[in-house]
């Protein structure tokens, strides 16, 4: 790779004029001091011209690594680019620039500025981002190599490196008590049945085979025959989130758009599905293509799967993305594949907000439905995620001039269900809630 | 495609060139100017009338290597081969035996050498001697003798004179020749009747061993011997000999305007030579004295057309022309004057620097080019918006609020209420339920308005007739957002009417 080229730059011109005006000057009118003056300053644009030749030629070899501290959802992100000099003189002057994703948004530290990166020694440039569910990726580092007075610069020089950062949703700990409460305080929470669990029902005589530890020993003492205790046998329920990642979900206030929001509540309800015992499985759908986990999955690993997968997703532009149409049916497709055959339970989470996805939406919910599932619609309100990100005073006037947009968004909800299909509204504040209370009345069924 | 055209590449930038040559020039200068010289006598560089570069370029022209000795010493050497011919013509300074020796001693480096002497004067005669020749040729004066009348004259007149060439032989015999005799010059088998100019006689001694005469001179009814050819020994080589007592008849007047006389010359050097390509031909310059010609001098008429030619006298005159030291220290001492006015004139120093400063300024900055200092591009947020256009007009306040905003705020009122009141706005049942939470003349004049404005909105009713609806439906808005808070999905907040719809 060839060294980039200094260039003069205008200011170098008015030097160059200044220099060149004392020496003549100075000739003519036998002005020795001017002359001296003349040459200095042509010699000092002469040394910086060099030194800024130097500092360009070895900003090449400059070596970038990007690292970064732990990635949280909704916490501050820290990413530090860190610049090594091999070389003995320092590098000064060094203009540079950090890229990253345009849908970062940066909290502290400055992505653009002058380094100096001593000889032999490193800088640092600590950037800290706002953290949100999805995938960013920070770098190039651009810079430029410059003279202490500006008067020349060198063509941009590009360093390749680029860290990509995945970020997973944020389980809320409120959310969590709330759906635990949800789960007790309806009498939901537990099936019916005997068997191995770890509620306790009722106690009974001992039969042969029964585990001792399972023995009440007081109970027996009193008795004066071997009783046991029964405990309740929980049913397991596959749950599926067949979740829209394209553009319009995408969009609403930093941090609180329509699809972190619902991949929040996807994995918060996620955790406490997998604690309850139940199988949970994810697809994700955007232009890009589909991401899902290979199967409903328990515990722990499958958590940090489906964390996972909600941290893959890239907010940036789709070139040649795929319509939102097409992604649905792969999304299926996907899912098809894993459902088992048992009744499970499918949440199609996707802003529906023409006629055209609806009736695809209509379709897809119709064919998991057919195929034995339970299948619930939800329709995250637009507009109500966008007044997030408006001051209180705009907020009525927004209402007022976005009604149309829900009433829209209502009329094909109502669509959904003239076809049979369980379809929901939901705003930002009372989603994990209403899928908890969904998945455990079909618990009991 | 084609293979690429050839590109021509500086090594070296026009600065550092321009340097050299004004460095060049001034050493130049400092030199001084070329001062052409001229040869007098029938040197081979005199390209005059009485020079004898004519036969010189001949020869070379017919193949000869043409050699010009301008140093004895030295440029003898050059002397060796097949063939060679040494040719002395016309010299003006005599040879000494010393001279004759080391001439005789080169030709015996060659296979097979030749010397001819064209002489009209006694200057070649150290040749004869150590070679052994009983011949020499007598010096030439020119006399004026009277010419007896044709008639009987009287007493008185004075007897006519003519110029004769007069010749002093060494016995003591005086000859006189005509200026310009007849003769007859043989050359292998053809003969040559030539005139010759102001000549001497080649003087024989007796002899055993006298060489062949080739040519002849008749006078009156005597004949004189003006050419001999012979073969003569020196160094244990032997060498043949011609001797001719006239130099002029290759002279370049003679040459250029005479064929009877390139043809003799021609045949002479066939003879002598042989091949001529094989031959190296030894022009004697040593016996010419040049003579430096400064500028003013070279249109001397002495000088042209005798020693020089028009055109090397044009070429001498050019040279000393577009030498430095004709023009530099001149242009120099211009600009030094000039200079001396400018600086005198103090508006005329400064546009002077200026213009100077500016031209400085262009030659440095040609071919890199000056940019436009700009700051690297810092790196863009971008925010996915649903409803871009409507929210960015809605935090500029900038949005008109029209009727059908008033119906829209109707519905939302109404949804709310439907749902958190189980009535929607056009109900009148919803009166008292509002009134509750808001009073009762509120919430009386509140639904009255709303729904008269909705009338009005829609077009089911003309009253009132004049509505500012910007106004209207703002003071609603806020009128409305009052009635929602109460019931916990204000206009304003976060949790809205949305979360009442099922």
């Amino acid at each position: 790779m060839e060294a980039p080229s200094v260039r003069a730059t205008s200011r170098a011109r008015l030097f160059y004029f200044v220099s060149a005006f004392l020496i003549v000057a100075g000739f003519l009118t036998l002005n020795s001091a001017a002359v001296s003056m003349g040459l200095v300053l042509l010699m000092m644009v002469v040394g910086l011209r060099a030194y800024a030749d130097y500092v360009a030629s070895s900003a090449y070899g400059l070596s970038a690594e990007i690292s970064h501290g732990e990635l949280l959802d909704r916490r501050p992100v820290s990413v530090v680019v860190t610049l090594r000099n091999p070389y003995m003189l320092p590098l000064a002057f060094l203009e540079y620039s950090i890229r990253h994703s345009p849908y970062l948004k940066l909290a502290e530290g400055s992505r653009k500025g002058l380094l100096i990166v001593p000889g032999k020694g490193l800088a640092k440039v600590r950037l800290v981002f706002a953290g949100r569910v999805g995938k960013f990726t920070v770098g190039p580092v651009e810079l430029v190599a410059r003279d202490p007075f500006g008067l020349y610069r060198s063509d941009k020089i590009v360093l390749n490196v680029v860290a990509e950062i995945k970020i997973p949703p944020e389980i809320s700990e409120a959310a969590l008590r709330r759906l635990i409460a949800i789960a007790r305080a309806s009498g939901l929470a537990r099936a019916r049945s005997a068997g191995y669990g770890t509620e306790f029902r009722s106690v009974r005589e001992y039969r042969p085979g029964d585990e001792l530890k399972l023995i009440e020993w007081r109970k027996t003492a009193k008795l004066g025959k071997a009783v046991v205790r029964e405990m309740e046998r929980e049913i397991q329920q596959n749950v599926f989130f067949l979740l829209d990642a394209t553009r319009p979900m995408l969009s609403g206030p930093y941090g609180l758009s329509m699809f972190e929001h619902m991949a929040r509540v996807v994995a918060s309800v996620s955790k406490h599905l997998l604690a309850r015992g139940d199988s949970v499985g994810l697809v994700v759908y955007s232009g890009r293509g589909v991401l899902s986990t290979s199967r409903a999955r328990r515990g722990a690993s499958a958590l940090a799967e489906i964390e996972s997968l909600l941290a893959s997703v890239s907010y940036e532009e789709e070139a040649e993305g795929v319509p939102r149409e097409i992604a649905i049916e792969a999304a299926l497709r996907a899912l098809l594949k894993m459902l088992p055959r048992e009744r499970n339970i499918v949440f199609i989470i996707a802003l529906v907000d023409d006629e055209h996805y609806a009736d695809k939406v209509a379709d897809v919910a119709i064919k998991l439905r057919r195929t034995g599932n339970v299948v619930f619609v939800l329709n995250p309100i637009a507009s109500s995620y966008e007044l997030l990100g408006l001051p209180e005073w705009a907020r009525a006037v927004y209402r007022v001039k976005a009604r149309g947009l829900l009433v829209k968004q209502v009329e094909l909800m109502k669509s959904l269900r003239r076809k049979g299909i369980a379809s929901i509204m939901v705003a930002p504040l009372h989603a994990p809630p209403l899928i908890a209370r969904l998945v455990e009345a079909r618990r009991l069924r | 495609m084609g293979p690429d055209r050839a590109t021509l590449v500086p090594m070296v930038s026009g600065l550092t060139i321009a340097l050299l040559v004004a460095i060049g020039l001034m050493a130049t200068a400092q030199k001084g100017p070329p001062v052409p010289a001229v040869y007098a006598g029938a040197s081979p560089y005199n390209t005059g009338d009485i020079g004898t570069s004519y036969l010189a370029g001949m020869l070379e022209s017919k193949g000869a290597n043409v050699v010009v000795v301008k140093n004895l010493t030295t440029d003898l050497a050059r002397l060796g081969g097949e063939r060679c011919v040494f040719v002395d013509i016309s010299p003006e300074r005599p040879y000494t035996r010393l001279e004759a020796a080391m001439v005789l001693g080169s030709l015996g480096k060659c296979n097979s050498a030749s010397l001819l002497i064209a002489d009209e004067q006694n200057t070649s005669n150290a040749f004869f001697e150590l070679l052994g020749m009983p011949a020499y040729i007598p010096p030439i004066t020119i006399a004026e003798v009277p010419v007896p009348p044709e008639k009987p004259s009287a007493p008185y007149e004075q007897p006519q004179r003519v110029p004769v060439v007069a010749i002093l032989l060494r016995n003591g015999t005086r000859l006189f020749l005509p200026l310009y005799p007849a003769a007859r010059l043989t050359v292998g088998n053809e003969t040559f009747n030539l005139t010759l100019d102001i000549a001497s006689v080649v003087a024989l001694e007796p002899s055993p061993n006298s060489p062949a005469v080739i040519g002849r001179a008749r006078v009156g009814s005597e004949d004189y011997a003006v050419a001999i050819a012979g073969r003569a020994a020196y160094g244990g080589r032997e060498l043949a000999v011609v001797a001719i007592s006239d130099g002029s008849i290759f002279l370049n007047q003679v040459l250029e305007a005479n064929a009877t006389y390139r043809r003799f010359a021609e045949r002479l050097f066939g003879e002598l030579c042989g091949d001529l390509k094989a031959c190296t031909v030894a022009f004697d310059n040593t016996r010419y004295s040049p003579i430096p010609l400064a500028l003013t001098e070279l249109a001397n008429q002495t000088v042209v057309p005798a020693y020089a030619s028009w055109p090397s006298v044009i070429a001498g005159a050019v040279s000393q022309l577009i030498h430095p030291s004709a023009w530099l220290p001149v242009l120099v001492s211009s600009t030094n004057e000039l200079l001396e006015r400018v600086r005198a004139n103090a508006l005329a120093s400064s546009a002077l620097a200026v213009a100077a400063s500016l031209a400085a300024l262009l030659f440095l900055g040609r071919g890199q080019g000056f940019v436009k200092d700009s700051p690297l591009p810092e790196q863009r947020e971008a925010v996915l918006v649903y409803t871009k256009s409507l929210s960015d007009e809605v935090e500029r306040g900038k949005l008109k609020l029209t009727r059908e905003d008033f119906v829209s705020l109707y519905g939302i009122v109404s949804d709310a209420l439907e749902g958190a009141l189980g009535a929607r706005l056009s109900d009148p049942s919803v009166v008292p339920q509002i009134a509750r939470l808001m009073g009762d003349e509120w919430a009386k004049k509140y639904y009255e308005s709303m729904n008269k404005l909705l009338a009005k909105a829609t077009g089911k009713s003309r009253r009132p007739l004049l509505v500012f609806w910007g106004r209207e439906v703002r003071k609603w808005i806020a009128e409305s957002d009052k009635l929602l808070s109460k019931l916990g999905y204000g206009l304003t907040s976060a949790r809205g009417y949305e979360y009442l719809l099922k």
